[in-house]
């Protein structure tokens, strides 16, 4: 009979605990379920003594942590969570391939092109023989930036670094210098080029969700062309391309972040991410 | 004339080693290497074949200090422990032979057990690089073999401070507790002297946490610019430190200081 007791002593304890946990006040389970859902990212001189020391282990794995638990939702949560969680990963290893490739498609794209020109820019600087870096850097500075100075230095930087595809890169930055580039369609081309690129399933349909944002995009523009050419005068109100039949109705955002028409021209809407703006 | 008659405290070393179970933890080290480096190379979108090099490398040099934990605990430990000494140290030997004996008998071990792992490494980064061309290849050549090297280093530092924690410590956790965390502190502080710096951290009094951290640069040798793996995940030359002799003479002298007073505290230690 003894040898009985403890193990049905231990038995009844756990159970207490069990009812002792299911049983808590409803009101501090409804306080956490209200607070808005938010991932952490542990700073980088703790991840370090977490991992031994190791700052490539602790870059590893938050890049592993990232790919596999990014949510395809695309809300400004996600976007932030990204943003910290790239920026970590350069802190510790700025030379990680998977890292500034991940972060530059899904943060320019993702309406936190700021935040992904840093991340390149980092890369091209570490990975100082790699032009795939250099090239994405130029190209968000062209496209999303206006600042076809630097872009055009980049794409240059990118031409010097790989020598296959240096007549192409040149070419491709004196366009940009004399300002003959079809902004869109190059980055239609370059959106699918990268989807093409990435082995992994669900990265290929995000990033798939962005290259249809861009052709929303596009075709926002080209009604906006064929209105002016139409009717002679400037676009005032972006209603006015429905009012007048050119698009049946106005393209939806897979994203969910939508466009916006300031000072006459259609733009990709920038996700506003807390606590990231007045850090600069 | 093997290497393991040299000294018969050498021979004794290995032998210890090997009867504890030395042969089959190995074993198991080298298969959890090989599932670890495949597996990670799986969360890899551009760049498996680095991946998995990246993580083999760290888990080498997370389980080697631990395996020298383990046998620092047999061959120090356990003789203070059981009384062994009351026959070992009674010849009229002197007490640093069973030391220098046993360390390098511990040292060889280690070197082996590494050599194997990195070989068991290379093979497995080089059968997965066959799988996906990437954009920037590992170098498994002679950038490899010198990270392997800086490693073997490293882990020398590793086996003399904790050598000295096997002589002074009357119970056997103290050497896991004393080696392990030296060895992430002396592998973690230059890191994050270096990140204090950055302007990314936002932190109250971040210049004074960056003095009063880089004072452990006198006291310890940094063990993080050992860790030259960038050279091979990335194949270029251009990661290796400048002062990297001046950076593995500095390591080699500070392991010779630590053996020297760890002999000197074995002569003068009074077993009861």
């Amino acid at each position: 009979m003894n040898r009985y007791l403890w193990p049905l002593f231990t038995l009844f304890a756990a159970l207490c605990f069990l009812l002792a946990s299911r049983i808590t006040p409803m009101g501090v389970v409804t306080l956490t379920q209200a607070q808005p859902e938010d991932r952490v990212v542990i700073s980088a001189p703790v991840q370090l003594l977490l991992n031994g020391g190791d700052r490539f282990l602790a870059a590893n794995l938050e890049t592993m942590r990232l790919t596999s638990t990014v949510s395809e939702s695309n809300d400004s949560d996600t976007t932030s969570y990204l943003v910290r969680a790239t920026s970590l990963v350069t802190q510790l290893n700025p030379c990680h391939e998977d890292s500034y490739y991940l972060g530059s498609a899904l943060l320019s794209w993702g309406g936190a092109e700021k935040e992904g020109s840093i991340l390149l820019k980092r890369a091209t600087e570490c990975r100082h023989w790699d032009w795939i870096p250099a090239f994405f850097y130029g190209f968000n500075q062209l496209y999303f930036h206006n600042n076809s100075t630097e872009a055009q230095r980049a794409l240059e930087l990118a031409a010097q670094r790989s020598p296959e595809n240096y007549a192409s890169l040149q070419k491709t930055a004196i366009m940009i210098a004399t300002g003959q580039i079809d902004d869109d369609r190059m980055a239609l081309d370059y959106l699918r080029l990268q989807r093409d690129q990435v082995s992994d399933p669900k990265l290929k349909k995000m990033l798939e969700k962005r290259a249809i944002r861009l052709e929303g995009l596009i075709s926002l523009r080209e009604a906006q062309q064929r209105f002016e050419k139409q009717f002679n005068r400037p676009l005032n109100e972006a209603s006015e391309l429905l009012s007048t039949g050119l698009l049946e109705q106005f393209p939806k955002d897979p994203l969910g972040i939508g466009y916006e028409f300031t000072d006459g021209v259609f733009m990709l809407r920038k996700l506003k991410i807390a606590g990231m703006e007045e850090k600069r | 004339m093997t290497p393991m008659h040299l000294t018969p405290d050498y021979h004794i070393g290995m032998c210890l080693a090997l009867r504890a179970r030395f042969v089959s933890i190995s074993f198991w080290l080298l298969v959890t290497l090989a599932i670890v480096a495949l597996l990670a190379a799986q969360f890899s979108a551009r760049q498996p074949a680095t991946v998995a090099l990246d993580v083999g490398l760290s888990f080498i040099r997370l389980a080697l200090p631990l395996m020298i934990v383990f046998q620092l605990q047999e061959l120090f430990a356990k003789e203070f422990d059981r009384r062994y000494f009351l026959t070992s140290l009674t010849y009229p030997r002197p007490r640093h032979q069973l030391f220098l004996g046993r360390f390098l008998a511990l040292y060889t071990l280690l070197i082996t057990l590494l050599v194997i792992m990195g070989l068991l490494l290379g093979v497995l980064v080089g059968v997965l690089e066959q799988d996906y061309a990437q954009s920037t290849p590992v170098a498994l050549t002679h950038p490899y073999f010198i990270t392997l090297g800086f490693i073997a280093i490293d882990l020398f530092v590793i086996t003399a401070v904790g050598a000295f924690f096997a002589i002074i410590a009357t119970t056997p956790s103290f050497i896991l507790i004393g080696t392990i965390g030296f060895m992430i502190v002396a592998r973690s502080f230059s890191t994050i002297i270096a990140m204090l710096g950055g302007e990314r951290i936002v932190m109250a009094n971040q210049q004074h946490y960056q003095e009063s951290l880089g004072l452990l640069a006198y006291l310890l040798p940094d063990l993080a610019s050992l860790d030259v793996r960038m050279i091979t995940l990335y194949n270029t030359m251009d990661f290796l430190p400048a002062n990297w002799p001046a950076l593995i003479a500095g390591s080699l002298a500070y392991s010779l200081a630590f053996m020297g007073l760890t002999l000197w505290v074995l002569q003068r230690r009074r077993f009861s």
